[in-house]
């Protein structure tokens, strides 16, 4: 190869591997929202993820529909239709019930707290499967800034971490990189419920000396000025009391059920961490 | 066509994918289509679309902003290297290459995420994910490759009709 294509074909990847160790070295350990540039890429994106949702959605109606219509081919034509049209009923019905279900307890629980709150719906998931986040359908339009509490009827969801216009990403309390300032309800110990790989979580600095059983219940301590205090978040799994250890080892199971999140409430809380001057804008 | 397919498997993954595939098994669409693109297009092209869909799952995700676009930066490194020694228009050299990149890069992911965001725990099933995820790739990617080919000379087919 002449030395000189053989330059040009390594430039491309020294350029790139250098912007992606800026980008690193200037986000690590940082917390931004999207950029100007980025949000529009999320506002393109995030119409064609709900799309992919709601076809994969109903893939999966008409899969399960096809399956039970298999068992059924016996039957004589008159009883199949008959059936057919039943399990149609039969299956919208149950699909209202459930949202009825679901949206009453969260108008439950919205009364029963006393910040103003909006309902998003679940649009993506994290893509990498390494972190834990979802995209949610509502944006700085409704109001939703950085770092509002996201909640839904069974306990704490997360915190918003970035927010476009129409959508907004929520950082789950179940991601390794996520911290909570929690209170164990029953003793008033405290500890700060950290995220771990499958879906649990760990209450880190309780003393050896704290009071904690197996089912007790966490809730917010409202310490960390995110979270409003008293919102459930688990209850205890497991205690682990190693003699060299300096804390115990808390599991937590979170009240909320993440492989099924489907609607969401963003309390409409001003962000306790931004400048007042970012407060005001 | 290559960036609209892999945007849809991205969004896919974060909408279907990753609810019903096993928590560490990753079927890397955005590889095979980079070293395809290495192949037609050259290194620019394969370079900026690397680049371009790491930049879009750093969006999408809640890593930092950086992450996913070095890993797919070094990916292409080491298909631009590993080209050198396997062929990639075979099926053998597209399955082995694609492969190994699939592999090395699930383990540098491990290194990277292990240095700045958090503690990965190192196991036999881990490895098995990752060897899982490194074959069923290689697997696929003669298909993809096929698949795409097609699409391109349609594309061009097309593009010379209007001409």
């Amino acid at each position: 190869m002449h030395p000189l294509r053989r330059i040009r074909a390594y430039w491309v990847w020294v350029v790139f591997v250098f912007v992606a160790l800026v980008l690193i070295s200037f986000n690590v350990g940082k917390q931004r929202s999207w950029t100007p540039v980025e949000q529009v890429v999320i506002e393109i994106t995030a119409p064609l993820q709900k799309f992919i949702r709601k076809s994969s959605e109903t893939v999966e109606r008409a899969w399960l529909k096809y399956f039970s219509f298999v068992d059924l081919r016996e039957e004589n034509t008159r009883l199949k239709r008959e059936t057919d049209d039943l399990r149609m009923q039969n299956d919208l019905y149950r699909e209202l019930v459930s949202t009825h279900g679901r949206l009453r307890e969260l108008l439950q629980f919205k009364e029963s707290i006393r910040s103003p709150v909006v309902a998003a719906q679940v649009i993506g998931r994290d893509p990498t499967g390494w972190f834990e986040s979802i995209l949610i359908d509502k944006g700085a339009h409704a109001g939703l800034r950085l770092n509002m509490p996201v909640v839904d009827a069974r306990g704490v969801i997360g915190r918003l971490v970035a927010v476009s216009p129409n959508y907004a990403k929520v950082l789950l309390i179940i991601d390794q990189n996520s911290a909570v300032d929690c209170l164990i309800q029953r003793s008033r110990e405290k500890g700060i419920l950290k995220g771990l790989p499958s879906q649990l979580c760990r209450l880190h600095y309780v003393s050896r000396a704290a009071d904690v059983v197996v089912g007790d219940k966490i809730v917010t301590s409202g310490m960390d000025r995110i979270f409003p205090k008293g919102l459930p978040v688990g209850e205890v799994l497991e205690i682990a009391d190693t003699p060299w250890e300096f804390f115990k080892d808390v599991r937590v199971k979170p009240s909320a059920d993440f492989s099924k999140l489907e609607e969401v409430l963003v309390l409409l809380k001003e962000d306790p961490l931004s400048s007042p001057s970012q407060r005001t804008k | 066509m290559a960036w609209l397919l892999s945007l849809i498997y991205i969004l896919l993954k974060g909408s279907v994918v990753n609810e019903i595939a096993p928590l560490f098994f990753d079927v890397d669409l955005v590889i095979v289509i980079t070293a395809s693109l290495l192949m037609r297009s050259g290194s620019a092209g394969a370079a900026v679309f690397a680049f371009g869909q790491g930049m879009l799952i750093d969006l999408l995700s809640a890593g930092f902003l950086g992450l996913f676009a070095l890993l797919y930066v070094i990916s292409f490194l080491c298909l631009e290297l590993g080209a050198r020694f396997f062929d990639l228009r075979s099926a053998q050299g597209q399955f082995i290459l694609v492969g190994l990149v699939v592999f090395f890069k699930e383990l540098f992911l491990v290194g990277l995420l292990d240095a700045f965001a958090f503690e990965v725990v190192l196991s036999a099933s881990l490895f098995f994910w990752f060897g899982a995820s490194a074959f069923f790739t290689g697997l696929i990617a003669p298909l993809i490759f096929y698949i795409l080919k097609v699409l391109q000379g349609t594309t061009a087919g097309e593009t010379k009709e209007a001409a």
